[in-house]
């Protein structure tokens, strides 16, 4: 998230450095990128995690720096003046999906001047990034990036029947987006349509045939939720990733779709005049009220064993918003502020409180009560292993568990089970979990003989997974693999030093064995005496050799 | 858990060797602990980070390309 220091400083007084403040929201939480300067502002990268969703606007980084500084945080006003006109009268909005479409709400302002943004605009948005189109995109696009909640202006004149239907796409339905690319829908999808065709991908991007132009007068404002799952989907199978689309996935403030209309339509009254409409169209579900949590200070000891006073604890708490129900000397009942979804459970009050007060704060020279832990028994065995076969001049590989398919089916000496996929490819066409580790070391050797390397000689440890039927999960082998550049009786020689590493008392046994793979009569199954499962395979590669 | 760098153009700064964190009380209470007794810290060492630091190497990725030549240096 890109913040711009001069927009934040309008919510919240900063006479500290940029280097500062960026210091101070990393202790808490938010990770610092980089600081650019542009211009007469600087741009800040800050790393938001996805349970804080409410920091993907300027107001919520604001509130995390007022909190952390002990200072007021100034709201903007979001309460335009409306004409006696009702809404109603102008437009109608008809939700037919409202599973992907959870609540949409739609304001209308009539007789705009679109032109261009003053200069304050256009120089925050530049800094965090944004080009400048028209006063009225620019705020919808400054407003998102304010308060972190999408909006979209219709040109109202170009929305067929006056009106907006919300519901599925079709299937083999097309859409043009703003970015002036045609996309194919599908059912899963959500689209804004007027009463004929799609005018914007819900959630994610609008239309190029409703966009706000010079000549647009009469503006329809959209602030809506949409079900962050279908959201995710739509820009993942469409490739179209947006600013909306990015916070509609994380799931937003469900107070905040009012309030950014409100924001929206007071900005454009004031940069593009005009006369909005009375009220508010308003469909779909109303914002869910939120359980209280309460908080027992005496876990604020045991948990993050410092004394943390229950006065600056309940301070804390109450400046990030949460609202006080009741509070003794041994507990605070809150309840939490409605673009904080994270916080649902007490220990999530304590971590505020630590986050807030300062992790610093916890001393480093304390003594933690601790009980080591041992070495397990596989652990000493491996040891043994490595030291073995490095003793042989062999390297440890480390490669990847999932396999392209010709490698997957190359060989598999422990199982005829079809190997399990993946659904996404970890890495190019690698969607199989191994059943041996042969092919990757194979794999290896081949790029070592591209480097041209003389001696090649590799062993990894790693699980491989056999298949196991009816839906159970996979036999997970902790395994043992080699490739080599000598002969059958070279590594028959390292196997056989190796066991006798682990254990001077065991035998090997040779059997005969059939592997696609090998070379027929340089090819052997080694068996442990002691017992009856094949301990390995060895032979040479046709391919290789 | 981080690193602080004093060698990175003079300056310092800090570089991640790995994640650590409390144990949430969801996944104490899933393994058998009461949350409301037992607290539990858990370190996710970047191993290759800290070895990157130790023999001064620069590319991660290195360590995954199983080339002898360099393997053979440890």
């Amino acid at each position: 998230m890109l913040v711009s220091w001069d927009w934040l400083n309008q919510y919240v007084k900063l006479d500290m450095t940029p280097a500062e403040v960026a210091e101070r929201l990393m202790m808490a939480g938010l990770n610092h990128e980089e600081t650019h300067e542009i211009g007469h502002d600087f741009a800040i990268n800050l790393e938001v995690t996805s349970n804080r969703p409410d920091c993907l606007g300027h107001l919520g980084i604001a509130r995390e720096i007022s909190v952390l500084w002990n200072r007021p945080l100034v709201l903007p006003p979001a309460e335009p003046a409306a004409s006696a006109t009702p809404v109603d009268n102008l437009t109608q909005v008809q939700v037919d999906n409202p599973g992907q479409c959870l609540r949409y709400t739609a304001r209308v302002i009539r007789g705009v001047r679109v032109g261009p943004s003053p200069k304050w605009l256009v120089n925050r948005l530049a800094t965090v990034g944004i080009a400048a189109i028209n006063n009225v995109v620019d705020i919808t696009n400054y407003v998102l990036l304010e308060c972190g909640q999408p909006l979209h202006a219709f040109d109202l004149a170009r929305l067929n029947g006056r009106r907006i239907i919300v519901r599925q796409a079709r299937a083999g339905e097309t859409f043009l987006a703003i970015n002036h690319k045609t996309y194919a829908l599908d059912e899963t999808m959500c689209v804004i349509a007027d009463a004929q065709r799609a005018v914007g991908l819900g959630g994610v991007m609008g239309g190029a045939e409703t966009e706000v132009t010079e000549r647009t007068t009469e503006l329809l404002i959209e602030s809506a939720e949409f079900d962050p799952l279908t959201i995710r989907n739509t820009a993942r199978k469409l490739n179209l990733h947006s600013d909306s689309s990015y916070r509609f996935e994380r799931g937003l403030d469900p107070q905040g779709v009012d309030w950014a209309s409100r924001r929206t339509c007071q900005l454009i009254l004031e940069l593009a005049g005009g006369e909005l409409a009375d009220g508010l169209i308003d469909v779909g579900r109303k914002p869910t009220p939120r359980e209280p949590i309460t908080l027992r200070f005496g876990q604020l000891r045991r948990i993050l064993g410092i004394d943390v006073e229950s006065k600056v604890a309940q301070k804390i708490l109450f400046a990030l918003g949460n609202r006080e129900l009741r509070a003794d000397p041994e507990r605070v009942e809150v309840m939490p502020p409605s673009w904080r979804r994270d916080l649902t459970r007490e220990i999530d009050l304590v971590e505020e409180v630590a986050r807030i007060h300062g992790y610093e704060k916890i001393p480093e020279d304390v003594r933690v009560p601790m009980a080591t832990s041992h070495r397990t028994q596989t652990d000493r065995v491996l040891e043994k292993v490595r030291q073995a076969l490095n003793a042989a001049e062999f390297d440890e590989a480390m490669t990847l568990s999932v396999v392209e398919e010709p490698w997957s089916d190359a060989f598999s000496p422990w199982t005829d089970a079809a190997p399990l996929r993946s659904s996404t490819p970890v890495l190019r066409r690698a969607d199989r979990l191994r059943r041996s580790l042969v092919p990757s070391l194979l794999g290896a050797r081949q790029t070592n003989e591209s480097l041209a390397n003389p001696v090649i000689e590799l062993f990894e440890i790693a699980h491989i997974y056999l298949p196991q039927s009816g839906g159970a999960l996979p036999i997970e082998e902790l395994t043992l693999g080699l490739t080599s550049g000598g002969d059958y009786l070279a590594v028959k020689g390292v196997v056989e030093g190796l066991l006798s590493a682990l254990n001077p008392h065991a035998r090997l046994e040779v059997q005969a064995t059939r592997q696609e793979l090998f070379d027929a009569r340089q090819a052997a199954e080694l068996r442990v005496r002691a017992g009856n499962q094949p301990a390995a395979a060895t032979g040479l590669s046709r391919q290789s050799c | 858990m981080s690193w602080h760098d004093a060698k990175q153009g003079g300056g310092t700064r800090w570089i991640e060797m790995g994640g650590a964190g409390m144990v949430d009380p969801h996944v104490l209470e899933a393994v058998g602990y009461d949350p409301e007794e037992v607290t539990g810290f858990a370190f996710g060492l970047g191993v290759e980070r800290v070895c990157a630091r130790r023999h001064g190497v620069t590319d991660i990725r290195e360590f995954y390309k199983n080339d002898v030549r360099f393997l053979h240096q440890f």
